[in-house]
Formats: C-alpha cells, sequence, structure tokens
C-alpha cells in the first residue's frame, strides 16, 4: 500500500510540475505541437513525456483503467501540444495495448471474432466519422466534450458494476442469426461455460455512440466496451474484456488513419508516450503481484477527474 | 567405413515411435511420447529414448513434428516461450489488469492449473513443420549433412513413397563415435 501510494504521490508531483512548467509562456493554439519560443530545449518535453507516460503505465495497470483513457485528458490538460496530436498519440497508446494482447487473446479462445466483429464493423465506422467530427470542430469544443466525457468515466468507474457471468435466459434473433455464442473452460475451476448473448440491436446501437467517442477524442474504448458487452448484452465478463480489447485493435486502427491521414501522428510525442506506456504497463503487472491496488483506483479517478476539470476549463477558457 | 552404411540400417521403424493425430489435444501427445521415452529408458534400448513424436493426418500422411522444447512453450509460455509468447502473455495480463478485472487472468492461476489447460491446445497449431526427409536406401553421410543443413534433429525415413521409420541425431551420434571407438 505504501508502494503505491508513492507511485500516486509522484505521478501527481510530475503532473503538477508539468503543468508549471507548461504555464509559462506555452500557447496551444495552432496546429503546431509544442510552441517554439520557449526557452526550454525541445528534447525536455519527449523526456519528460517518457517519464510520466511510464508512471501513466504503471497507474493505469494499477488503477484498472485504460493508457488511452489516462493519456489523452492528463497529456492534453498538462503539457503544452496541440489537442490534435494528443488525441492522435492517444489512439496509438490504446492500439499498442490491443495488439500486444489480442494474439494471446485469441489464443486462449477468450476473445470472440463472432462477437467482435459486428460490433468491430459499427464500432470502426463511426469511429471514423468521430475522427473526422473532432478533427472538423473548433478544439475548444472538442475541449469540452472531452472534459464532460471524462467526468462522465469517472462516474461509471466509480458506480458500475460487474458480472462474471450474467444470466441469459434466451438468445434473441439477431445474435443467433450471427451465431454470437461460445463456449470457454474456466481455468480456476475447469467448468466449461456455455454464454450466449441478448439485447443485440441496443448493444449495437451503443457501439455507434462508443465508437464515435472513441474516434472523436483518442482515448480507447475499453471503458464503454466491456459494460455493454458485460451488463447490456450479458457475454461473461471475462470473454468482454477480452472481446473488448481486441475490438480496439479494429476500431482505433480505422480511428488512426485519419489522423495519420491529418498529419496528426508525429513521432515526437508518439514515440516515447508508446515506449512509456508499454514499458509502464509491463512493470505494473509485476508490481500488481505485490501491491493492494485500493488505494491506487482512488487516485486514478481523482487524477481523472483533475484532467477532466482542467479540459472543461481550458475549453471554457478559464 | 560406417558411413557407408545405409539409412535403413540405423533407422527407428516407425512401430515403435509415438505418433499422434494433428486433430489431437496436446495432451494426447504428451502422454504418447512419455510412454515411449520411458519404456526405452528402462529397457529396450539404452542408447536414447525418442525425444520426438511425430504427427500425421488422417489419411496417415506425416504433417508435423513435436519436441519436448515445442511442448514446454505451450505448456509454460511464460517461461520456456520467446519473446514474443511472453509479451503476449505480459499483453494478457496487462488486459485484464486495465479492465480492472486482474482477479480473471489465468497467468495467476496456479501452475498445475495453467499446465493443464495449455495442454488442451491442438497438436496441428503448435506442431514443426517437416524440414526434410530421406531415403531408405540413401546412405548415412547424406543423412548427415541434410540434418545439419536444416538444422534438425531427426529425419523421417521413406521407402516407395511410405514413411518406415525415422534417423535420429542420437543415432548418427553413435555411428560416429564408433568411428574413434574402434
Amino acid at each position: 500500500m505504501i508502494r503505491t501510494g508513492k507511485v500516486g504521490a509522484l505521478g501527481l508531483a510530475l503532473l503538477l510540475s508539468v503543468d508549471i512548467l507548461a504555464g509559462s509562456g506555452f500557447a496551444n493554439e495552432g496546429m503546431v505541437a509544442v510552441d517554439n519560443t520557449s526557452s526550454i530545449s525541445w528534447w525536455i518535453w519527449p523526456l519528460l513525456l517518457l517519464v510520466v507516460t511510464f508512471i501513466m503505465g504503471i497507474a493505469a495497470v494499477l488503477g484498472g483503467v485504460g493508457g488511452g483513457v489516462l493519456f489523452v485528458p492528463i497529456i492534453s490538460g498538462f503539457f503544452p501540444f496541440h489537442l490534435d496530436f494528443v488525441r492522435g498519440a492517444g489512439l496509438l497508446v490504446a492500439l499498442a495495448g490491443a495488439l500486444a494482447a489480442g494474439p494471446g487473446l485469441l489464443k486462449m479462445n477468450l476473445a470472440s471474432l463472432r462477437l467482435a466483429m459486428p460490433v468491430a464493423l459499427i464500432a470502426s465506422s463511426f469511429a471514423i466519422l468521430g475522427a473526422m467530427i473532432g478533427l472538423a470542430l473548433p478544439t475548444q469544443v472538442v475541449q469540452i466534450a472531452l472534459g464532460v466525457t471524462i467526468i462522465g468515466i469517472c462516474i461509471l468507474m466509480l458506480v458500475a458494476k460487474k458480472s462474471t457471468v450474467p444470466n441469459v435466459p434466451k438468445a434473441d434473433p439477431i445474435s443467433s442469426v450471427l451465431r454470437i455464442y461460445g463456449v470457454y473452460q474456466e481455468a480456476s475451476t475447469g467448468e466449461i461455460i456455455d454464454w450466449k448473448i441478448h439485447r443485440t440491436w441496443q448493444g449495437l446501437i451503443l457501439f455507434v455512440a462508443i465508437g464515435i467517442m472513441a474516434g472523436m477524442f483518442g482515448l480507447g474504448a475499453g471503458w464503454a466496451n466491456v459494460p455493454v458487452l458485460n451488463l447490456l448484452m450479458g457475454a461473461p465478463l471475462k470473454i468482454s474484456v477480452a472481446t473488448s480489447k481486441f475490438l480496439l485493435s479494429i476500431t482505433d486502427t480505422s480511428a488512426a488513419w485519419i489522423y495519420m491521414n491529418q498529419g496528426c501522428v508525429i513521432p515526437m510525442i508518439v514515440v516515447p508516450s508508446l515506449v512509456g506506456i508499454m514499458g509502464g504497463s509491463f512493470v505494473g503487472v509485476r508490481l500488481l503481484r505485490v501491491a493492494k491496488p485500493g488505494l491506487v483506483r482512488w487516485i486514478v479517478i481523482g487524477m481523472l477527474a483533475f484532467a477532466g476539470l482542467k479540459a472543461l476549463s481550458k475549453g471554457l477558457g478559464f | 567405413m560406417p558411413l557407408t552404411r545405409k539409412v535403413s540400417d540405423l533407422l527407428v521403424p516407425i512401430r515403435d515411435y509415438a505418433v499422434t493425430n494433428q486433430d489431437s489435444p496436446l495432451s494426447e501427445a504428451i502422454l504418447a511420447l512419455r510412454k515411449v521415452y520411458c519404456q526405452i529408458e528402462v529397457g529396450k534400448c539404452t542408447e536414447a529414448g525418442h525425444r520426438n513424436i511425430l504427427v500425421l493426418d488422417s489419411t496417415k500422411r506425416l504433417v508435423g513434428i513435436l519436441d519436448f522444447r515445442t511442448i514446454l512453450k505451450v505448456l509454460i509460455p511464460e517461461i520456456a516461450g520467446g519473446l514474443t509468447q511472453r509479451l503476449e502473455s505480459i499483453g494478457v495480463s496487462v488486459a485484464f489488469a486495465q479492465a480492472d478485472s486482474p482477479e480473471l487472468d489465468e497467468s495467476r492461476l496456479n501452475f498445475q492449473s495453467r499446465v493443464i489447460k495449455n495442454a488442451d491446445t491442438r497438436v496441428k497449431h503448435v506442431m514443426l513443420k517437416i524440414r526434410g526427409v530421406i531415403q531408405a536406401q540413401d546412405d548415412l553421410l547424406a543423412a548427415l549433412k541434410l540434418m545439419y543443413a536444416n538444422k534438425i534433429t531427426v529425419l523421417p525415413v521413406y521407402d516407395n513413397g511410405d514413411l518406415i521409420g525415422v534417423l535420429r541425431e542420437s543415432d548418427l551420434f553413435l555411428t560416429v563415435a564408433d568411428i574413434v571407438n574402434n
């Protein structure tokens, strides 16, 4: 607990110091990655980004949130980078985690292709639309929407429940036609679990909104995918988590192309972010075996809420 | 000169070798290999047990091979696996942790449960490709060259299109060792 508390405190201290640095004469407007009138050497920013994202990677794993969700609000709120570059990098951060896990989840028969494909088709189509909307809207409007979304995610993290194997009395017609069902063996008990889903069309409609938000804000979408797949559609939690992660690799790829095509993906931001967050995640998994992450989750929610308010205040011009 | 002998003089007949079907779970292959390996170790042959199992398709055609290392990579990927497998394993752990469900991560289960679950993998998904075969009438020198050129330790032996046995690196070693001994 002491160790995780130190990690959280260090993270907050870094964010505050970055905020002070960023506030010293930087402007966020215009399509430049970093204001070049600063007296601070350019290489400070990627280095600082590497350190902050490394801690973020640890915090994401210990706090139970996706890297993309932490990355976009915190980096856009506390670093002097234009929001478009941060969103582009955020999508790649989420994508990197999904691509690292995807093959393993498929081999373990946990990510369901039958469940993922119809959902991915809708979510990735609307992620493209979301990315286009996000790049077309004025930055202030996107900042305000981002702030509201982040605060909404905080509330969702506080109130959302999980159901290990939801009760689905009968598969609905759409899922039956699409043959969305499966079997997996629970490794801890050896139990064979037959699963099916219901409320498919309601779920698919929600994935329209999830796709738009994923593309618009570059947040990834695991925070929304899992509750919809698990609580609404009735997929077992293990299948929902695995399919959600696999789904990100499709959804975020579609949106990432739009950002890449618009020149919003620059190596100076993306490379340290990816290296930092993946390195941090790998360290976080090791720490998870010895740390009690309850406190870290509260710290992460607090950091997110703070970053959400910061995004709101930026958007509203306070 | 021992190396002028034919492959057919030294091969292990197919009836003495462990075989499995490509659609079988790995657990079946492991038990078959264990049985043959242990039997040979305790009695029939004191030179070397078989460390491989041949994989056949439904028409009894040879399609692949499994060895100890390949089997262990599947059973305990986080230890015996290559960099990719270990990264995948960590990636899966990260996925469950980021979804606030680390208790669902199977790599946190005990060693025995993971080995049993991984042993359900189908043989065809993990078997090694056959990287060279030899004819029964070829000489041992040709077998030796083929084995080292292709970096393999066993060679399936064919006679008139039929799989009749296996030539092992250990058999070739003993043949070459005989030269020194004599």
